[in-house]
């Protein structure tokens, strides 16, 4: 085969991981964990990270939440953070893919929190201040306005409970992880969060039950 | 064994939840992610370039260290040069279409604009080219415009003349798409539709530190339109000021922004909009309240897409006086 003809052979589509680091014989790495140690150094590894589970963590926001532009918010959030703080990150169980979630769940948290803020400083001012519109408006809008994310019962009821049990139950049962990943998510030894859970999925009845 | 059916329920419930079908994340939005990742990987590395590079976790801590108490020391004195020239704050920006524009920031330095997400200080100037686009937070930006970021507000000014590639921009006299504008284009009369930017007909002068757009004259007795059951405004078509704002679809979901309004007499936004084809005018037929917001920073709302689809944000004042209104939005046109 000439030169020219090696050249001209087809070649197959370049994965995203392409440009980035090679192992000896020329392939790229693909495990998350090798992926996550070369990501601090090379934007292609963490773009690979990225484009393998940004969607399995834009889904699981838009279950805790209900609105998809907000998980679409959040979710680009959840990856800034991660790579800011990837110098922090340690592989545990549950590897990359459970630490991007527990920071997409705190990203979450972090929002409702200055929203709730916002919220807050509206009554206050609204108090002081004659109103805008016939509260006919309000109410449509209130109706219409979806980014209020409480789509159902059972995030009503999550949103009622302790961050700490909003975080065991979402990700073991919403996030998916098992037992060992979120108790690694959630930096506890495993018989910790098995009684954080318990806890929680108790204390998530009993808010249900006030629903009812 | 005893059975537990109220814990089965709630872990059957937690199931169906989590396996709930979701709309895919648009592939745009992906990208636009990863762009700005990638900037962010790239300014967090030559950060680290002037290090060497130690080997070992706990050389690594100890640099890491010193780069922190450095960098804190760094934005401690920025902060202080940053109170001593006036605001402080970052505004953060979403690029969704970039061409032969740039950010000047406000110490002079020029960055191309790029797609994706965008933090930069407060009176960092977007300028856009001969030629060129810029769509940022729903906000369209066309060639030889200029806009102005303030504390989360984007505030487009022609008044000055772009440097660099761009053209001047004209003085904004031609066109009449504007709401305050003359004939049924003001919030209390059709809108059109057109691309053209109506921001040279901001009434914003020089002397007004206040960022955003205002009317020039809120003394004129307007009139009054108002219906029972719709949302009750009173119209002020000669003295209303362009409201600018941008409407996009996401997984089909209208998401409309607006520029802030920073005037004192502000009272509250009010998100109208029509389906039956007519103009979404205060009061008029068939006028859907969308969102009604009372904080000035709150210049972002949603509602389920429908075909037809005309939107109006408005700027709402003291007795109900319409202060500013965006043209009108057609959601996919």
């Amino acid at each position: 085969m000439t030169e020219a003809s090696r050249f001209d052979a087809p070649r197959p589509a370049p994965a995203r991981v392409a440009k980035g680091p090679r192992w000896s014989d020329g392939s790229a790495p693909s495990d998350d964990r090798t992926l996550a140690e070369l990501a601090r150094d090379d934007v292609e590894a963490f773009a690979t990270l990225y484009r393998r589970h940004v969607r399995d963590v834009h889904a699981f926001l838009v279950r805790r939440c209900g609105s998809v532009t907000l998980a679409e918010d959040v979710t680009a959030a959840a990856f800034e953070r991660a790579l800011r703080n990837l110098g922090s990150f340690r592989w545990r169980a549950g590897g990359f893919r459970a630490w991007v979630f527990r920071i997409a769940l705190n990203e979450l948290t972090d929002h409702h929190r200055s929203e709730q803020a916002a919220r807050r400083r509206n009554e206050r001012l609204a108090a002081h201040e004659p109103a805008v519109a016939p509260d006919p408006a309000a109410d449509i809008a209130d109706l219409v306005d979806r980014d209020a994310c409480r789509d159902t019962e059972l995030r009503a009821a999550l949103d009622r409970l302790r961050p700490r049990e909003q975080a065991a139950i979402t990700l073991r049962y919403l996030a998916g992880l098992d037992h060992r990943a979120a108790a690694a998510a959630m930096g506890l030894p495993a018989p910790t969060f098995a009684v954080t859970l318990h806890r929680a999925m108790r204390a998530l009845r009993a808010q249900l039950e006030d629903q009812q | 064994m005893s059975r537990r059916p109220a814990r089965d329920d709630l872990r059957r419930d937690l199931a169906a939840l989590a396996g709930t079908p979701v709309p895919e994340l648009a592939p745009e939005r992906v990208d636009a992610t990863e762009t700005r990742l990638r900037s962010v990987h790239a300014a967090l590395d030559s950060h680290s370039q002037d290090a060497t590079a130690p080997r070992g976790a706990r050389r690594r801590m100890l640099i890491g260290s010193v780069a922190v108490a450095a960098g804190a020391l760094a934005a401690l004195l920025a902060a202080f040069v940053m109170i001593d020239r006036g605001p402080t704050d970052h505004t953060s920006l979403v690029l969704t279409a970039a061409k032969h524009a740039f950010i000047e920031l406000p110490d002079g330095r020029r960055i191309e604009a790029e797609v994706g997400r965008i933090d930069v200080p407060n009176g960092s100037r977007l300028v856009v080219g001969s030629g060129g686009i810029l769509t940022v937070d729903g906000i369209t930006l066309e060639a030889g415009e200029i806009a102005t970021v303030d504390d989360g507000a984007i505030d487009v000014d022609r008044e000055g003349a772009p440097p660099g590639p761009t053209r001047p921009g004209d003085d904004g006299s031609a066109g009449s798409d504007g709401p305050g504008a003359t004939g049924d284009s003001g919030p209390g009369g059709g809108g059109d539709t057109t691309t053209t930017s109506g921001a040279a007909r901001s009434t914003k002068t020089t002397a007004e530190p206040s960022p955003t757009t205002r009317p020039a004259n809120t003394t004129a007795a307007p009139p009054t339109s108002t219906e029972p059951g719709g949302p009750t405004v009173t119209t002020a078509r000669d003295d209303v000021a362009l409201l600018r704002a941008g409407v996009e679809i996401v997984d089909g979901e209208v998401v409309i922004r607006w520029a802030r309004y920073d005037g004192a007499d502000f009272r509250g936004y009010l998100v109208i909009a029509t389906i039956n084809g007519t103009t979404p005018r205060p009061g008029g037929e068939g006028v859907i309240v969308l969102a009604a917001r009372r904080d000035r920073d709150l210049t972002r709302a949603t509602a389920p897409h429908q075909a037809g689809m005309k939107i109006r944000v408005l700027v709402v004042g003291p007795e109900r006086v319409v202060l500013a209104a965006s043209r009108v939005l057609e959601p996919g046109a």
